[in-house]
């Protein structure tokens, strides 16, 4: 077997593993577009063996749910930052007027300076290289923002894109059957 | 994400951002030299250009900000950034930084040096903001667009409390309509028509109102009919639409029938963009469609008349005054060459008159860092500073009402806007969040991290846990009236400077007992509005915060309205304002000082409407002024 088909069968086990955990399916997964993205991020940052692990962890393992929130919100939360409700806060779009400022004991040890806390890019591919230093908090790409699944969980939309129209707002929400 | 190259046409008439050097700004002479590219100072501009007058901008932000690529890289950004604060959007720029909630922190002597832009020795620090690139803050302004009640001019006269307007609502009047043109306003008179708020016969908005979101429905069911008894008064309350400066569907009625036409994107390739709001929730940072005004419009008007000329990346740094004539003559700039460096040239530029619109922060450092202080007769530049009070009340309604859907705010609740009890406490607006509890907990991230982290969900419990739980979300955000105090101030200090060497903004804001005093009742009315819908009571303070004001025992977390307002307040006398009723200085006779700072009191509308009004109003003076300026001799004789 060559190394190819090897990790294009490890990248359907991730989705399909995926899939459970996240209560989307295979096909929304793949909808997405951004399979190979996350699977990249999740072995680069956390190992060669991260898909395996994750498979074969309990569902309450750190990884499993670093994976998950992946998938929802496009950001990799490294496992050290479980729980982390003031990372949670600084992510999350969304008027600051009153985003919790970030007390100054909790900054991820990640590069945040005010450059790329502002949303400035580092070159493509700068993200989550093998071997690299692991870098616990960052947004996969633009796109993984908008393909978030939280927004079809809760019957909307990412805030900023995929609009739903005028006026759509007026009418009761409905959420998808699933 | 489209991307677009050097050959895509842009919005500006080509160019036009970045045509003239600074250095040959500096080699002519202006009618009129304008400090900063954002609403105040386009519309100044606008009215100025179409009276055939020549106008040079000066703008501390970056030049190609108002072209569509800049734009879509705004957006772009925006969904990279890992902080996504309000500020997020933009580029970080060290030689003209902007506020963010992110670096709101008292800042002691211990505070590393670069960490902030306001600087704020305070325990109570605000997490207010405004945004220095083209534009301005209304590239991420809500676009509410309220107007101030009639009763707010004449608030010491009515209710001993705070200063009375040099103006009243009826002198404003005419201003307030063409700001809601130029603005675009989506409004129906019928539900503007209160508190004595009054229109000309047969007026109509530009557009109609937005239709309200199931969640303002929702509210209305449980809130319509409420009675309350504040201070011997009965209220009755009611959930009614806000004026918005946003895209909707045009009023054929208006203009005596002519209609409107609303004003699309700034650009010349992209039809979709600039239409109705589609509702991408996401007003603020920034509009993906520019369905929400922003000063780009004003500004693109401005330019293609082709006497208006704009100079970016140049931070003012100084007004330059003659000791004995106390006139202006000139403004020093600094013309940075990158967002990544720190050089820069120096240049004067001139004109006959001269416009800060830098907003109100800005506006005071900048004359404050200039020495004006010292011939100021009022003393007052930086003191009064105003900004909104926010109080936030969340809690989970017991069905599904649709939360994060629709603009950030569809309606809210304005009874309490006015009223005798004003003599006491402070009168405020309720908006309705249809954003959820966002602003207040950071949903609906912090959400998911709940139920997935703590709580240890997954699948497809998770994800029907997720959707029933934020489409309850109700969150009520008080906005309350702070007075202008004095004490309330900008100043600088020569510890504090940024990469340029400009002094940084030293604020101090302390809420006073009279707002606190609105807060608590705004706290304990929010209790009985949950009740009524029956909704879950989630609001909590933290008494740990920066944002925490202590009143009568309780803790509650005041959070900044991005409404700054009061630097350089208005008046009819020298000794106790900075500016008369047309926005000139008292003190140096061809300076204008334009902007939310000339405001003396914010009552309870969101400023910028007012704002503009006040705006146009002074353009018509600063014509006559022109006028008068460039008469030969013998006729000013
Ligand atoms: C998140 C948020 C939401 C808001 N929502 C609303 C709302 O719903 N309704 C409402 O009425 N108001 C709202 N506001 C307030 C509104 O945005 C401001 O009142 C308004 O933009 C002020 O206009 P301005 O032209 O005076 O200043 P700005 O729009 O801030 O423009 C000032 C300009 O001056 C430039 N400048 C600054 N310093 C210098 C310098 N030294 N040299 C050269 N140029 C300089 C800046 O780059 C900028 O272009 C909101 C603000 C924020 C931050
Ligand atoms: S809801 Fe959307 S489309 Fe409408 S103004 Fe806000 S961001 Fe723009």
């Amino acid at each position: 077997m060559t190394e190819a088909t090897t990790t294009d069968e490890e990248l359907r086990a991730f989705v399909k593993f995926s899939a459970t955990m996240t209560g989307f399916s295979e096909f929304d997964l793949w909808g997405t577009g951004q399979a190979e993205a996350y699977y990249d991020a999740v072995v680069n940052q956390e190992g060669p063996d991260a898909i395996e692990r994750a498979i074969a962890a309990d569902p309450s393992d750190p990884l499993v749910k670093s994976i998950i929130k992946l998938w929802y919100v496009g950001v990799w939360y490294g496992p050290e930052l479980t729980g982390r409700m003031d990372v949670a806060a600084w992510t999350a779009p969304g008027r600051s007027g009153a985003k919790p400022a970030v007390p100054d004991d909790s900054q991820p040890e990640t590069d945040l300076s005010p450059a790329a806390a502002s949303g400035e890019r580092r070159p493509e591919g700068q993200y989550a290289r093998a071997g690299d230093e692991r870098i616990p908090l960052f947004v996969v790409s633009p796109d993984a923002y908008t393909e978030g699944l939280l927004w079809r969980a809760i019957g909307a939309h990412p805030s900023g894109a995929k609009a739903p129209g005028y006026g759509s707002w007026a009418t009761p929400p409905t959420f998808e059957n699933f | 994400m489209t991307s677009y190259d050097d050959a895509d046409p842009v919005i500006f008439p080509a160019g036009a951002a970045t045509q003239t050097s600074a250095a040959q700004a500096a080699s002519e002479e202006w009618d009129a030299v304008i400090v900063g590219g954002g609403m105040a100072g386009s519309i100044v501009a606008e009215q100025l250009s179409q009276s055939g007058h020549k106008v040079l901008i000066v703008e501390a932000g970056p030049g190609k900000d108002l072209d569509l690529a800049e734009y879509e890289s705004y957006l772009s950004r925006f969904y990279g950034a890992v902080v996504k604060d309000n500020q997020s959007p933009y580029p970080f720029n060290p030689n003209a930084r902007m506020p963010r909630s992110t670096d709101t922190m008292p800042v002691g002597p211990d505070t590393p040096r670069d960490d902030f832009y306001l600087v704020q020795e305070d325990k109570y620090c605000s997490d207010t903001t405004f945004t220095r690139v083209l534009g301005g803050t209304s590239m991420h302004w809500e676009g509410k667009a309220l107007r101030m009640l009639p009763e707010d001019f004449d608030l010491r006269t009515k209710y001993g409390q705070g200063l009375n307007w040099p103006l009243s609502y009826d002198d404003l009047e005419p201003y307030y309509r063409q700001a809601e043109a130029e603005l675009g306003v989506s409004a129906e008179v019928e539900d503007q028509a209160y508190l004595g708020m009054h229109f000309p016969e047969g007026y109509v908005f530009p557009m109609h109102r937005m239709p309200p979101s199931y969640l303002d429905q929702t509210v209305a069911r449980g809130v319509d009919g409420m009675r309350v008894n504040l201070a011997d008064d009965d209220y009755t309350l009611r959930v009614r639409s806000f004026p918005q400066a946003r895209n909707g569907v045009p009023n054929a009625a208006y203009d005596g029938g002519k209609g409107f036409v609303p004003v699309g994107a700034v650009s010349t390739s992209q039809v979709e963009e600039g239409e109705r709001c589609q509702g991408n929730t996401n007003c603020v940072p920034i509009c993906p469609v520019q369905a929400k005004y922003h000063a780009g419009k004003t500004l693109t008007k401005a330019l293609s008349r082709g006497n208006v000329t704009i100079v970016t990346q140049a931070v003012a740094s100084k007004v330059e005054i003659d000791e004995q004539d106390r006139r202006v003559t000139g403004i020093t700039i600094k013309n940075y060459h990158s967002l990544d460096s720190e050089s820069y040239d120096t240049y004067t530029v001139k004109g006959t008159v001269y416009v800060l619109c830098a907003h109100a922060i800005e506006n005071a450092r900048l004359m404050l860092a200039s020495d004006m202080q010292r011939m100021s007769r009022s003393k007052l530049i930086g003191c009064n500073l105003m900004d909104h009070a926010y109080l936030l009340s969340w809690g989970l309604l017991p069905e599904p009402a649709g939360t994060m859907r629709g603009t950030s705010c569809t309606s809210g609740i304005t009874d309490l806007r006015g009223g005798r009890f004003r003599g006491t406490q402070a009168g405020f607006g309720v908006d309705i969040h249809n954003d959820g509890w966002g602003w207040a907990t950071g949903s609906p991230y912090t959400d998911l991290v709940e139920l997935v982290d703590k709580q240890g969900l997954n699948g497809k419990e998770l994800r029907r846990t997720l959707g029933n739980r934020i489409s309850r979300q109700l969150l009520l955000a008080f906005m309350i009236d702070l007075l202008p105090e004095r004490s309330n101030t900008v100043t600088v200090d020569e510890r504090y400077k940024d990469a340029l060497g400009n002094l940084k903004p030293v604020v101090s804001l302390k809420i006073p007992p009279y707002t606190m005093r609105g807060a608590a009742y705004a706290r304990k009315l929010a209790s009985d509005i949950f009740k009524r819908l029956g909704a879950e009571e989630m609001t909590a303070y933290d008494k740990d915060r920066y944002s925490a004001v202590e009143h009568d025992g309780q803790w509650y977390n005041i959070v900044g309205g991005n409404h700054l307002a009061g630097t350089h307040i208005m008046g009819t006398d020298p000794t106790t304002s900075v500016v008369d009723h047309t926005q000139q200085s008292w003190d140096h006779d061809n300076l204008y000082l334009v902007g939310p700072g000339s405001l003396p009191s914010i009552g309870t509308s969101n400023i910028s409407l007012t704002m503009a009004a006040l705006a146009y109003r002074s353009s018509t003076h600063i014509v006559r002024y022109l006028r008068a300026a460039k008469a030969p001799a013998t006729v000013r004789g």
